[in-house]
Order: C-alpha cells, then structure tokens, then sequence
C-alpha cells in the first residue's frame, strides 16, 4: 500500500479540509471596511482614506487599482466618498467616472438571471451588483463633485446619466418600485444647478420640474420655479402637474408675466450659494445568524419576490423540525441613527435648511424589496448543503469499505460533519454595500454679495466651516459631508 | 489517496477561487490593442475615424482657399476653441485630442496663423464654467478680440442616449465648425455620426 493511500492519513485530511474552508473564509465587506466608518463617523475622513487606500493595496488617493474586479470598486466608491468629504473633488470626480463606467457594465451583464443564493453568499469572490439607488445616488454624488468644481460641462454630463437611469429606472417597464421620489428629487434639483448655472434654462426648467413633481417644494424653490416658467416660458410638458401643485406654480408664472434673462440671473443666480450637507451614515448590511424559524417565517412573509416553492419551504421545515437545519448566517441592515440637527449659517447669521433626501430611508425600502427572495434563497442553499453533508457520509463510508479500512468508514460522519460545518463557516454573507453613503441630505440655497463668504454647517454639536466664493454668473456650490 | 482527493475536491469547490492576474501591455505586444471596444466613449479609432470625416472636408472647403488669398497681405489668426461636449459621456479629452489633431492639419496645411487652444487655460476655465454662453457669438467676438484671432475652428457633439434591459447605446453627433469672429456667421460646417453600444 501506498503511503497515500493509508486511511491513518484521513483524519490529517480532515483537518486539513477544515483549516483550508476556515482560512478561506473572509471576514466579510463590511468587517473589512469597518475601521473606515468609525473614523468617519468619528470626522476623520483622512484616517478612513488611508485604510480604504490600504484595502486597496495603495499608497495615495492619487493612484488608482489596477482593476475593479470582486470588492475593489465598491472600494474604489468608498474612497470616492471620502475624497469628497475632503474637498478633493478632482480626484472624487475621476474615481466616481470609473465606478460608474464598471457598474454600468455590471448592470448590463447580469440582467440576466442570477443565482441569488451565489450572490447572496460568495461575497468578494462576484463582482459586485449595484441596487439601483446606489446608481442613481453615483451620479447623483458625482455631479455634486463638478457643481462644486464650478465644471457645469461635468455636471451635465452626469446629470444626463442620471437622467437616463431615472428614465429607464423609475419611469419605464423596468421601473424599480423600491425607489423613493426624495431620491429623484435631489438628483433633479442638483441637474436643474448645473443647467441653470451653464445658462441652459428650458432643461433646467425641466430638471426642475421634476424636482418639484417629486416633492420638493420649499418655498423659496416655489419663488424660483415661478419665475424660470416666466423666463422659459415652460408649462410642465413632460411632467403630470396636477396633484403636485406644479399646476398652480405654471400659472402663476403665466400670470406675473414674461421675466428678462438679466432680472432672473441678478435674483436666483448672482451671489446665490447652494449648501449641501450629507450628514449621517445610511444603514449597511452586517452578518447575522438568524434562527431557521424565524427565517422561514420571514421568507414566507415576504412573499411578493418568493424564491422558495411550497415543497421547498416543506423540506425547510422537515429539516429544522429534525434540528438538521437551525441558523441561516444572512446580511442585515443596521439599525439607522436618528437623523442629525442640521444648522446653516452665512457670515455668522443663521440660514433655513430642508431635508431634500433621506437616503436612509432609500437603503432600507431597497433591501426590504429584495430581502424576502434572498432569504429564501438562503434557506435553499442550507437544505442544500443539509443534502451534500449526507453525501459526504456516504462517500467516505463506501472508501472505507472498498479499502478494507473501516477507520475512514467511521470518520465518514465526521466527514459529514465537517463537510457541513466548514461551508457554513466559509458562508460569509455578502455584506457589500456603499458603506459611506450619508443618511440624509440637506440642503440650503442662500444669496449673499459676490465674494468671499464664511459658510458654516453645525451637524448636531459639531461644526464645519468653510469660506466659499459667491460668483457673479454662476451658483457656488459648497459640499458639506467631513462632520457626519 | 481517494480519501484525500474527496477533501481537496471539496475544498477546492467551497473555498478556492483561482482567476488570473490583470497585466499591463503596450501595442506592440498585443496588436489588435487599440482595436477593443473598452467603453462608450470616443476611442482613439473613433477619433480618427471622425478625424478622417471632418479634415477632409474642412481642408478642401472654401475657407481654407479664402485664408489662402488672405495670406497673401497678413495671414488670419484662427484659434482652436474648446468643443463643446452636449453628451452624456465624459468625452472632454477626446474632444480635445480631436481638437489638437485639427490643429496639427491646419498649422501644416493651411495658409493661417493657429492659435493653439492649450495655450488658452482662463479661456477654457471660463468655457467649462458657462459653456451655452461661452459660445454666444457676442461672447466669441470678446474671446476673440482678446486672441487677436478672425476666426475659431470649434465644435459640438451631441448624443442620443437609450438603454433597455441589457443594452445600451449612444449615439454621437459631431459637428466642426469654423465661426468668423466679427460677425458670428459660421463659415464652415460638417457633420458626421457614430454609434457606440453595451450590447449582448
């Protein structure tokens, strides 16, 4: 006999088969990326700069991977994220372009099917597919980046990209229902800037309009409104005017007149400063072990996306019944904070401020829609794997018997064993998610005299401060997102 | 033997995932390099290709004669000015090298003094911060006075975005223009197409 062949060897391999399932187990996107949020939620966003540039085996912000393969470029969103915070809108900017160029491949490439219990477990080891709120939000966040560059040529570009997904997303037969109009609202408004500032007005009177239609509705964004519809002439074409109000907003410009280009630039454009603050963190997907009953019983009452067929959900049951099934590790969201006090002020003087997305709310509608399928197909896979342990036991039983060794014949439940415990060990759960997302978005539009100008966002107890530049010609953007 | 091929072949499945490691190369190593179809957005084969299209046109065009009997007494001053990108893609480089590629053409074959539009950073600052006005006629009479240029050879490029489940497509729409700086009549212009598509 050979020595490889001596059944003395098969408890080595075992345990050899364990440490391998064990080592290959990562800890999980969000376990990785952890040490990041606490430095952001803590203010320091270079701290979480560096340890996202460490995850992405870089040395500076001024480098870029090498790929996007697997996790790299939710990293790559993530260090996106925090450059913003920063001020480093450049480099922002150019990392948001590259996400957005390798997602949209992404979303094309799996419309197809996809094995959601692959998804749901496999981790960094897929590419990652993006909810269609974090899509929007990319372009969304990205023309935030060129607004406050004062690049508008950048800004409309990713206006229309956003324009293009709100289209396909929200407005064709593919719409996703899981997405909020707050969501809408913050894209147009910040489309509406660009076009406006670039002096396009009849598309920022449509951007605008959908802002509008998508509720929001301050009052000063009334008094504006009014007066772009007399300025363009816009009467809503496109956008259903009547339940939102938009109706009495149209005829009221058509009422007060024609406005001159010269007198709408000198009201809504000259000095005018647009404040966003993005405070907070949305919740993202953590790991957990849920027991099996209150698994099923959460599968079965998301039943408008059910993953699982009646003798699928029997089979379930059986197991758990017979204590051969009794966690399912699945990802859930955290738990979101209350949202933060936002203050405004210009020069010292307080400021009015609106909450114009909440983008918390955004992240847990979007799971709430998928989550009943994926945890059902979470119960698959167990009763799966339930299945393969038992052929495990069988297998190795039948080598020993043909080797004339019955010590491996009496590992074979130990095989079993192993077999089911190392994959639900190796069965990390897909935790990625942008991570760095705020929980929500204020903003605050103030005039001031072209010029230097002292702006200051105090976010619950804590301060930022910035002096920005009021323009004669265009609206001086200023992001806020360093004090969460 | 049996026994451990079991355990590997399971480790292997739950654990291991083997995928080749990405690698830097230049043309000369793979040569259908610039051949790929990476993104959306203009290439290099689609640079030329809409190069090709418009300098031909351009080169042979009545005003490329008319600033040749100009050149006789004082040669016109022609600026570059910055194509102005109407599209959903970030396209403003190749719009740029489309640009220095024009200049190259003109400065080597047509009797007029170029103007080079790198050499003009507050010019194109100012275009990327107001860029309908920026091409106002008035506003590129003032550019124009400041350049001491007659004329500008510029551009716009508009697209029609679509995209259905697993498909996207954009379509370019190129336009070059040469613009006579006094009167802000455009003296030349062609337009030219291409389509680039995410499809299965």
């Amino acid at each position: 006999m050979r020595a490889s062949d001596d059944p003395r060897r098969a408890p080595l391999a075992i345990t050899g088969l364990i440490a391998v399932l064990v080592l290959s187990g990562c800890a999980g996107y969000s376990t990785s990326v952890r040490e990041a949020q606490v430095d952001l939620r803590a203010g320091r966003p270079e701290a979480a700069l560096d340890v996202i540039n460490d995850r992405l085996d870089l040395e500076n912000a001024e480098q870029i991977p090498a790929d996007l393969k697997k996790s790299r470029v939710l990293l790559l969103l993530e260090r996106a994220t925090l450059l913003q915070a920063l001020g480093r809108y450049d480099l922002a900017a150019r990392d948001m372009i590259a996400v957005d160029q390798r997602m949209e491949w992404l979303d094309l490439d799996s419309a197809k099917t996809v094995d959601l219990g692959k998804y749901l477990y496999s981790g960094s080891a897929t590419p990652y597919r993006a909810p269609t709120y974090e899509r929007m939000l990319l372009n969304t966040l990205n023309m935030l980046n060129f607004l406050a560059m004062g690049d508008m040529q950048g800004a409309k570009v990713e206006a229309r990209r956003f324009r293009l997904l709100e289209s396909f997303f929200a407005e064709g037969p593919e719409s996703d229902a899981a997405l909020i109009p707050e969501l809408l609202a913050l894209g147009n408004y910040l489309g509406g800037v660009a076009f406006e500032s670039a002096r396009d007005y009849d598309i920022a009177a449509r951007y605008y309009g959908r802002a509008w239609a998508n509720g929001f509705r301050e009052p000063w964004f009334r008094e504006q409104l009014v007066d772009l519809g007399r300025l363009t002439g816009w009467r809503g074409r496109g956008i259903a005017t009547a339940a939102n109000g938009l109706e009495d907003v149209l005829i009221e410009s058509e009422l007060k007149g024609a406005l001159r280009a010269e007198e709408y630039r000198r009201v809504h454009i000259r000095g005018n400063v647009l404040v966003v603050a993005q405070t907070g963190l949305a919740p993202y997907k953590v790991p957990e072990r849920i027991p099996i009953g209150a698994a099923i019983a959460y599968s079965t009452r998301h039943s408008h996306r059910r993953s699982l067929t009646h003798e699928q959900l029997a089979d379930a049951n059986r197991m758990a019944v017979a204590g051969a099934l009794k966690w399912v590790n699945f990802p859930v969201l955290t738990s979101s904070n209350p949202p933060r006090r936002v203050d405004v002020s210009l020069d010292g003087s307080a400021a009015p401020n609106a909450r114009i997305a909440d983008v918390s709310q955004q992240v847990r509608a979007g799971w709430d829609s998928v989550a009943g399928a994926l945890i059902g197909a979470a119960i698959l896979r167990m009763v799966t794997r339930a299945a393969v342990g038992g052929g495990t036991r069988a297998g190795t039983r039948a080598i020993g018997q043909a080797n004339d060794a019955p010590a491996i014949g009496a590992l074979g439940w130990l095989a079993g064993l192993a077999v089911e415990g190392a994959m639900t060990a190796a069965d990390v759960p897909d935790t990625r998610s942008w991570t760095t997302l705020p929980g929500q978005i204020h903003i605050s539009r103030l005039r001031a005299e072209p010029g230097p100008h002292s702006v200051t966002v105090g976010v619950d107890a804590r301060k930022e401060t910035q002096v920005v530049q009021a323009r004669e010609s265009i609206v001086t953007v200023v992001n806020f997102s360093r004090v969460r | 033997m049996k026994t451990e091929m079991v355990v590997l072949l399971v480790g292997l499945f739950v654990g291991l995932s083997a995928c080749g490691k990405p690698q830097y190369v230049r043309d000369t190593e793979e040569p259908r390099l610039d051949e790929y179809t990476m993104s959306l957005r203009l290439d290099r084969e689609d640079l030329n290709r809409l190069y090709d299209e418009n300098a031909k046109r351009l080169m042979s065009s009545s005003i490329i004669k008319q600033w040749e009997r100009e050149a006789v007494g004082t040669p016109p001053v022609v600026a570059i000015f910055p194509m102005r990108n109407e599209t959903s893609e970030h396209i403003e480089q190749g719009l740029d090298a489309l640009l220095s590629k024009f200049e190259t053409d003109l400065v080597n074959g047509s009797a007029a003094d170029v103007v080079s539009h790198e050499n003009q950073p507050d010019l194109i600052a100012e275009v990327k911060r107001q860029q309908s006005e920026a091409y106002d006629p008035a506003r590129l009479a003032e550019y124009g006075r400041q350049l001491g240029a007659q004329y500008f050879v510029t551009g716009k490029v508009y697209d029609v975005a679509e995209q259905v489940k697993g498909e996207k497509r954009v379509q370019y729409f190129m336009f070059v223009q040469v613009i006579e700086v006094a009167t802000g009549a455009i003296k030349f212009q062609n337009e030219s197409a291409l389509t680039k598509g995410l499809i299965r």
